[in-house]
């Protein structure tokens, strides 16, 4: 099945295989435009993140129901 | 020179894969993806780190950062796998955001940060994961590694305690190939820790890790007592012999349970949780459970009461780390986006649309789970299945109704929430025993009316 429109060029870029050595390579523009996606700021727990500016804390002792 | 962002690849969902997530219809290769996205976007900070260190300015903590990161691509040209394993635990990514974080916001920031550690010393913890490189690709290098807390961490390895009033903040760390020599002041030992350490005052505790097997499928989990995902819980635990010892028990039960009944959960699990944080109870009864989408691959746990307990914990936590990295990879929610407040079933305080997006897909799988325990054991645990199934299969169906038609999803998003209402429309025509959907309506009905009464009292 097809990707989404899009989908190709917003994804998480894929350094899974990269070597460290390579990492200075790729321009500050696609670094940077990876981490503000990835760190948008985000109402995710309604709460004061723990780290980073996506709040992406789940914690369940937190419920009393 | 310099590549171009359009030659960079990406890691990708396909709509077959969004549907077999949103499904809970995991496969190995499936949750492999979802964690080699978990380690590009851990490698992607770490570079960040590197880079934001520099920009900073910061000249010492720029020679820490740089000294650890060339060790880590010595090693990764001998042990790749080892090094990606490394890259992969859920303490890397804590620790890179935290410090990309501290780095980007500097020290005078007032309030939350006041009382961490100094910047050098956080930073400074790359250093131990180089360490750990080193060891497992049998380099020789030379590190050096922060004492925090009295104690040096290795992750993954174990760690050092030095003895009380020692006053340095760093240690020594020389490697020459067949092991490492550790030494800050007047104490040396030897690592990795083959027998307890002859330096007076110093204790090495190794790791402990869990391991059972069941059906044909392992799974072997880490018992981390790393400081910085310990400040994730509210009460960190220590690991004694003993507690490893009962946590390998419940385990082993939890095990049994998983792969017979929820193998397709099973599966996702041999493959993408790697770490236990061990957490006491709050209060005596009063469980500890939570994850962290910066620390893929752990859940945070108190010792789960019984066998049954921890295998349902396992599918809602992991059910949380799954869509964090979906999220990572696609865009679900536009960030900017409305997103009002509303009720959540299974919470007694209002939520964004967002993160009940979170629950619902983690009762969703709370929901599956009770589905297939039906059939098992006696004749209590299956009316206790049907009442959890009812109760939780109707909460989801009501936060979807709250979804389906949200303005904040993406195309990706609506795809997933509706293949998840697609599934639980089915579940939901699932025959149920009539005193346990009326308990669990009961109970429903109970929940709501309470929210209600606290909304309207402005609680």
């Amino acid at each position: 099945m097809a990707e989404f429109a899009g989908n190709a060029a917003s994804g998480l870029i894929d350094l899974s295989a990269i070597s460290l050595a390579d990492l200075p390579q790729i321009d500050d523009e696609t670094v940077q435009a990876a981490l503000d996606r990835l760190m948008s700021p985000c109402a995710e727990n309604g709460e004061t993140p723990a780290a980073g500016g996506r709040a992406r804390m789940w914690q369940n002792y937190k419920t009393t129901d | 020179m310099k590549e171009a962002s359009s030659a960079v690849s990406r890691h990708r969902l396909t709509s077959a894969d969004l549907t077999a997530l949103a499904g809970s219809q995991y496969t190995e290769r499936l949750i492999r993806r979802l964690r080699a996205a978990e380690l590009s976007k851990n490698v992607l900070l770490l570079e960040a780190v590197r880079r934001e260190a520099i920009r900073t300015g910061a000249d010492g903590v720029s020679a820490i950062v740089n000294s650890a990161c060339d060790v880590l691509r010595i090693a990764q040209a001998g042990r790749p796998d080892a090094v990606a394993r490394l890259l992969t635990l859920p303490n890397f990514g804590l620790w890179a955001v935290e410090s990309l974080t501290r780095l980007r916001t500097g020290p005078q920031r007032p309030g939350a940060q006041r009382d961490l550690p100094p910047l050098e010393l956080d930073i400074g913890h790359l250093a131990a994961f180089a360490a750990v490189a080193a060891l497992r690709a049998r380099q020789q290098c030379r590190l050096k590694l922060p004492i925090r807390d009295g104690v040096i961490h290795l992750p993954a390895l174990g760690q050092v305690t030095v003895p009380a009033g020692h006053g340095q903040d760093w240690a020594d760390f020389i490697s020459d190939g067949r092991g490492a020599t550790l030494a800050s002041g007047p104490w040396e030992m030897r690592l990795p820790g083959a027998g307890s350490p002859s330096a007076p005052g110093v204790t090495w505790t190794p790791v402990h890790s869990v391991t059972a097997q069941s059906c044909g499928l392992k799974i072997r989990l880490i018992l981390e007592t790393d400081p910085l995902l310990a400040r994730l819980v509210p009460a960190p635990g220590t690991v004694s012999p003993e507690l490893a010892g009962e946590w390998r028990e419940r385990l082993t039960g939890a095990w049994e349970l998983l792969t017979r009944y929820h193998p397709n959960i099973a599966l996702g699990l041999a493959e993408g949780l790697t770490v236990i944080v061990p957490s006491a109870e709050l209060e005596r009864g009063q469980p500890i459970t939570a994850t962290s989408g910066w620390a893929w691959g752990a859940v945070l746990l108190s010792l789960p009461s019984d066998e049954l307990t921890f295998a349902e914990t396992l599918t809602h936590e992991f059910h949380h780390l799954v869509l964090a990295a979906v999220e990572d990879i696609t865009t679900l929610v536009n960030a900017s986006g409305h997103d009002d407040l509303c009720y959540a079933p299974w919470r007694d305080d209002p939520r964004p649309r967002s993160a009940l997006l979170q629950g619902s897909y983690a009762f969703f799988g709370v929901a599956g789970f009770w589905l297939r325990q039906r059939d098992v054991g006696s004749s209590a645990d299956r009316l206790r299945a049907e009442t959890e199934f009812a109760r939780r299969s109707q909460n989801v169906s009501d936060a979807l109704t709250e979804l389906r038609n949200w303005a904040g999803l993406t195309a990706p998003g609506h795809l997933f929430v509706s293949t998840m209402a697609d599934r639980v429309a089915e579940l939901l025509a699932e025959q149920v025993n009539p005193a346990a959907r009326a308990t669990a309506w009961q109970a429903n009905s109970d929940h709501r009316a309470r929210w209600l009464r606290a909304r309207a009292a402005g609680i």
